[in-house]
């Protein structure tokens, strides 16, 4: 306990000891005078702005603790703590100087120490909005920080025009100044390209694997929405409609994204997805859908083998290889008037009456179905008086009015098989 | 949500690379071509090449209001996870080739004021119209290949042009030969 003070006091008596003024012009003065700033200007922020200070930990980007809350004496007192306290900060270190052995290389802490907190003042490093700015200034304030004693003599106290090698000096520090800022400004940007505009790297998982592979998985609520998505688009074509619709399927892609996107939303699910679609084959509806992050390198992402088959027998007959009816499917489907469609479209001689009832149904079809949030089928299908072509998943997510979706390996069912994801090597994809 | 951090340190070594290989290389042309002093010549190569480094920072900066979209993602993808798209290419070619002669151009021009900046006889006093005409003397000295007046020497250009030949030339061999050597 003894000690214990008695360090206390040695303590307290260094502390004395350098920050006491030993003469009227000094740092310790200077020190003083900004501790004195500081006090007062506490002591004038009005009440309501100590309530803002106490919610120090809630700063964001709006809420501006000190400049923007504080007006006229405060703000003064305030300005003069930080000139004050850099003043004695420079003063302190002055005289000081850090030599790098290897490189012979002299470094003045004092230059560095007054440049870092003019930008911290000047850009107010507690403000996140401007905290870039603070580290992007700091080398630019420090050029001319170091350039200014070799211009204004302060001895003579006026401006000289400096020797040709102290010129050239000046040049050189600005210059690799003027570089650091711009690297810091480098990193900065990227940065604020990844927050703001491709939010979708940040899916980007490292911890994985090592820093050559990636791997994006989409979650599971992700690869519903993307199959209701699809199921919307291409369940109320029939198969020649679907492969119409594949061989042209670049041009919809981009209104299938913002519905895509729109339902993501619905599901407070991250925006930064965006699916696309790779015919495969043609006679045989066959697609590649890639899930992958928005505007994110193609190539990574998560790609599922998608078949179109039909769900009613009469136009699954019409496609030859194509026999093979899901179980569950009701046997009479002609009485619907998408399978109508299907005959209809397919043998294009006999066009009669039956050519107003698709689209018809399809236009009720979509609006039944965004009213009823598709996870209700069966109401729909009351509706329109038709009873049949009901796939319904064992997910139960989506019913097939026509034509239906089939993902590899699963012939019965609409149904997600396990998401294989695409692992790709950096390194040796982008060397290729 | 995690938040993915980049640091750009490839970018920042590779710079710090090529710039020290750019200043040694064009330091000892300046000191064939002009008769310099071994230190003269560094440092005024060390100030051209930092000085067309900035220029070229702040057209990078400005770039996104008049360059595509897709490649700030390209550059993005690029320097953030080292995957390059073989389009990259294709826009790296026109822009390697106007980066090069930017660079000779920024260079010549700076040749030019560091010279004015750094010679003897007092800044200040020159008047407005001789500063015009030496600052597009080197032209006009070319043209007659005298170098009795003026502070610029002819040469300036010709120091410029070769250093910056070479150097760029030795960094896109040592850019084929990095690539080679990530391949293998």
């Amino acid at each position: 306990m003894n000690s214990l003070l008695t360090l206390l006091n040695a303590l307290a008596r260094r502390l004395i000891d350098v920050f006491w003024p030993k003469q009227a012009f000094s740092w310790q003065t200077v020190f003083w005078l900004s501790f004195f700033s500081w006090v007062m200007a506490l002591l004038s922020v009005d009440t309501l702005d100590l309530e803002f200070l106490q919610r120090g930990n809630e700063v964001t980007e709006n809420s501006r603790p000190t400049s923007d809350s504080l007006v006229g004496a405060t703000r003064v007192l305030f300005t003069m703590a930080w000139v004050f306290l850099t003043v004695a900060v420079g003063w302190f270190l002055a005289n000081q100087k850090l030599k790098i052995p290897i490189l012979a290389i002299t470094l003045k802490p004092a230059i560095w120490a007054t440049s870092a907190l003019t930008s911290i003042f000047l850009f107010e490093a507690w403000n996140s909005a401007t905290l870039p700015f603070v580290f992007m200034s700091w080398p630019i304030v420090f050029a001319l920080y170091a350039s200014i004693p070799k211009v204004f003599l302060i001895s003579s106290g006026r401006f000289a025009m400096p020797q040709p090698a102290v010129r050239q000096q000046i040049v050189l520090t600005t210059l690799i100044c003027l570089v650091l800022s711009c690297l810091l400004r480098f990193h900065f940007t990227l940065q604020s390209w990844i927050d703001e505009e491709y939010p979708a790297l940040q899916l980007i998982d490292f911890s994985a694997n090592n820093n050559l592979m990636l791997q994006v998985r989409a979650p599971r609520p992700v690869l519903r929405i993307a199959d209701q998505v699809l199921q919307e688009e291409v369940g109320t074509l029939t198969i020649p409609e679907v492969r119409r619709w594949l061989v042209r399927s670049y041009e919809s892609i981009p209104a299938l994204n913002v519905q895509f996107q729109e339902k993501l939303k619905d599901a407070r699910e991250p925006d930064v997805w965006e699916l696309d679609i790779i015919p495969e084959k043609v006679s045989d509806p066959e697609f590649v859908l890639h899930i992958m992050p928005t505007h994110v390198d193609n190539r990574i992402g998560l790609k599922r083998i998608c078949r179109v088959v039909s769900s009613s027998s009469l136009s699954a007959e019409e496609i030859e290889g194509q026999a093979q009816v899901f179980d569950d499917l009701p046997a009479d489907d002609e009485t619907t008037p998408f399978s109508a469609q299907a005959q209809q479209s397919d043998g294009s001689d006999n066009e009669d009456e039956t050519a107003e009832s698709p689209s018809l149904a399809a236009q009720a079809w979509e609006q039944i179905s965004d009213a009823l949030g598709i996870s209700s089928p069966s109401g729909q299908e009351d509706g329109l008086e038709t009873n049949s072509s009901n796939d319904q998943s064992d997910d139960g997510d989506f019913p097939v009015p026509s034509a239906s979706l089939r993902w590899n390996g699963n012939p019965s069912q609409v149904q997600c098989e396990s998401p294989k994801e695409l692992i790709r090597e950096g390194a040796a994809q982008g060397t290729e | 949500m995690d938040v993915l951090y980049v640091l750009p340190l490839k970018v920042i070594t590779t710079q710090a690379l090529f710039l020290v290989m750019a200043i040694a290389i064009e330091a000892f042309i300046i000191q064939q071509q002009m008769e310099f002093s071994p230190r003269k010549s560094i440092e005024y190569s060390a100030s051209l090449n930092l000085l067309s480094t900035v220029m070229g920072w702040l057209i990078f900066f400005t770039s996104p209001f008049f360059l595509p979209n897709g490649l700030k993602f390209q550059v993005l993808n690029y320097v953030a996870f080292g995957f390059g798209e073989a389009t990259l290419i294709t826009v790296l070619i026109p822009i390697g080739f106007l980066t090069f002669f930017g660079t000779i151009g920024i260079e010549w021009l700076g040749f030019s004021l560091l010279q004015r900046l750094l010679s003897e006889q007092p800044l200040l006093d020159t008047s407005v119209q001789t500063s015009r005409r030496t600052f597009f003397q080197p032209i006009v000295q070319m043209k007659q290949g005298s170098s009795s007046s003026g502070i610029s020497q002819p040469d300036s250009l010709n120091a410029v042009l070769l250093g910056n030949s070479v150097s760029y030339g030795v960094i896109v061999i040592v850019l084929i030969a990095l690539r080679v050597a990530s391949v293998v």
